[in-house]
């Protein structure tokens, strides 16, 4: 389901309501794979991210239809890899916390080892469906040597969704719930080698009172969400996909009694609207996408301890991002080619209230994919695709107090600064190949890509994807 | 049915854009400084510097605008620790008026009104 081929085609992505599993693939499946990707960058792009990582990964899928009406399915996975040369981060899953990591100018390379498991199930009843899925994620990320963070993150999602036929459309509703946690902690055994730890609030900021030694944190995040699916059940006709999605993340001080030092609010709303023609030879659509992100961070004035309790004198919004994201996507198919031409603005922009700073960029975008899936005889299908595209830089800001800035954290937001507003050109190509004789009580498959983006600063960023395995 | 699933819909989202957090941008307080010299003396002019550094930030403000015993200065909402050192000229209780070096010091003040806030320093002279 998270296969790069297949997705990078489908135009409103993997459905997020279990309801509409049902009737989500034609034929059940096992796919027991092997996976392994890496990412080398010449130059961090974002230095929190690092330069790149090797992540293997095996995995395991199964869609199984129960009954003529019911469904279940379920995903288990385990990786173990690593993350290279990360800095000013030193915490686990930087794309959800960010700006409220805590951090330090050293960083290194990091391990990562990782468990998923999800499951779910569907069915249908008249023109009613309805359906419950489980996800459950458990990480850990950690370095051997100095500064030696550990994370351990554990992530629970519940979903429930229903789905109902209404003439010709299949129209569904889903609502979901998440609960998150992760400790972060960072230590330092050589005796000369220990250092004070940034708990950051955006931009380069940190909040300075509870920086240094203080270096057990944790997060408790909470989140819900809900979606709204309007699609044909078949052929022609329009479709639509409203989503949102609520998530908090309050970090708090395991040394201060857990006191609560920031709160980050992210807001997630997206919207894709459209009209498909689908016919036995091919298709066409077109759709509008709009997908907007917002992040506001509070941070909580703390007053004096009276014994081990602070007392929150106030709370905060000092940091702020916003990102729009739209777009129009034209699709045509014809037998066993498939043809996407996308463009669209991104516009991104953070702001800290007070010493001001401000960074923003915008950028247009287009890209063309191009896809190929074909039977070759009666035992092997094929699926190639090629996609290139460009996003030019079309404004960009950034204000900084420099004045009051050290020189760590002053070269810090400008690396990062450099390849906001840079300019990219992109190019992809994969190939799957599923080979499964008739004799043969399971089928194999290999599948192998590589992207690449150029960036207008001379660097360069390099993906590999390889994968084997079977299917059932 | 139909329209019952719209509204069901409609009535999820409506109940998720409530729920999305309200943003706390009061960010600055008006603080007032007052320098308490106690019932002895009427403190008649200052000529200080006033250091006030946030605890939390370490971001330091510093101002010399007294108007009799008292500076006004905007400020972010926090906790503050104030150090304020020159001349004052009082009257003391002969009625006299007297110049003197002083300082007055705190570790801890609350300016966290979100319109207005006030603290009272103790001064201390030093010769």
């Amino acid at each position: 389901m998270n296969n790069i081929i297949y997705t990078a085609l489908l135009l409103l992505g993997p459905t997020e309501n279990p309801a509409l599993m049902t009737q989500a693939y034609q034929k059940p499946f096992t796919e027991l794979s092997l996976t392994c990707d890496y990412r080398h960058q010449s130059d961090a792009f974002r230095l929190e991210q690092g330069t790149g990582s090797l992540l293997p990964e095996v995995s395991v899928e199964s869609y199984i239809r129960l009954t003529p009406s019911s469904v279940v399915w379920g995903e288990a996975a385990y990786g173990n890899g690593k993350h290279y040369d990360k800095r000013f981060n030193n915490v686990a899953d930087f794309d959800l916390l960010y700006p409220d990591v805590i951090a330090d100018s050293l960083g290194g390379d990091t391990r990562r080892e990782r468990y998923l498991f999800s499951g779910g199930y569907a069915t249908e009843n008249g023109d009613w469906r309805l359906g419950g899925e489980l996800k459950f994620r458990a990480e850990q990320e950690y370095r051997t040597v100095d500064p030696r963070m550990r994370s351990i993150v554990s992530d629970l999602t519940l979903r429930a969704g229903a789905g109902r036929t209404i003439g010709r459309y299949l129209t569904g509703v889903s609502a979901e719930g998440n609960i998150y946690r992760q400790t972060a902690d960072v230590d330092f055994y050589g005796e000369a080698n220990s250092m004070g730890e940034l708990q950051m609030t955006g931009l380069g900021t940190s909040y300075v009172r509870f920086s240094g030694s203080n270096r057990d944190i944790f997060y408790e995040g909470k989140g819900v969400g809900a979606t709204l699916d309007v699609q044909p059940l078949s052929g022609s006709g329009w479709l639509a996909h409203l989503s949102h999605a609520l998530h908090q993340y309050e970090r708090l001080s395991d040394e201060y009694n857990s006191l609560p030092l920031t709160t980050l609010y992210r807001q997630q709303t997206a919207l894709t609207a459209g009209y498909r023609s689908q016919t036995a030879a091919g298709e066409r659509a077109l759709l509008l996408q709009a997908a907007y992100d917002k992040r506001a961070s509070d941070e909580h004035v703390v007053g004096s301890a009276s014994g081990q309790d602070y007392p929150i004198l106030a709370h905060l919004t000092m940091y702020r991002q916003q990102r729009w994201d739209v777009s129009a996507a034209a699709r045509y198919g014809h037998r066993a080619w498939h043809l996407q031409l996308r463009a669209g603005l991104l516009s991104h922009r953070e702001t800290y209230a007070y010493v001001e700073r401000e960074l923003s960029y915008a950028r247009l975008y287009g890209e063309l994919t191009a896809q190929w899936q074909k039977a070759v005889g009666r035992d092997l299908t094929l699926n190639v695709y090629g996609k290139g595209g460009y996003a030019g830089r079309i404004s960009d800001k950034l204000l900084m107090p420099y004045a009051n800035m050290t020189a760590s954290i002053r070269d810090y937001v400008n690396h990062n600064y450099r390849y906001q507003k840079a300019s990219y050109a992109s190019a992809q190509t994969g190939v799957r190949a599923d080979y499964r004789p008739q004799s043969w009580p399971v089928g194999v498959f290999g599948q192998a890509a590589t992207a690449w983006q150029f960036c207008s600063e001379g660097e360069h960023e390099a993906n590999l994807h390889l994968s084997v395995g079977i299917t059932f | 049915m139909r329209q019952k699933t719209i509204y069901f819909a409609l009535f999820v989202l409506t109940l998720l854009s409530a729920a999305c957090h309200q943003d706390n941008d009061d960010y600055m307080t008006q603080a007032t400084l007052r320098l308490d010299g106690g019932d002895t003396l009427t403190i008649e002019r200052v000529q200080a510097m006033a250091h006030i550094t946030n605890l939390n930030t370490r971001h330091v403000v510093s101002t010399a605008d007294f108007t009799g015993a008292e500076t006004r200065i905007e400020l972010l909402r926090g906790a503050y620790q104030v150090h304020v050192e020159g001349l004052l000229s009082y009257y003391g209780q002969d009625g006299a008026r007297r110049v003197r070096s002083f300082r007055a010091v705190s570790d801890y003040v609350e300016l966290v009104g979100s319109d207005t806030s006030k603290a009272d320093l103790n001064i201390i002279f030093l010769d």
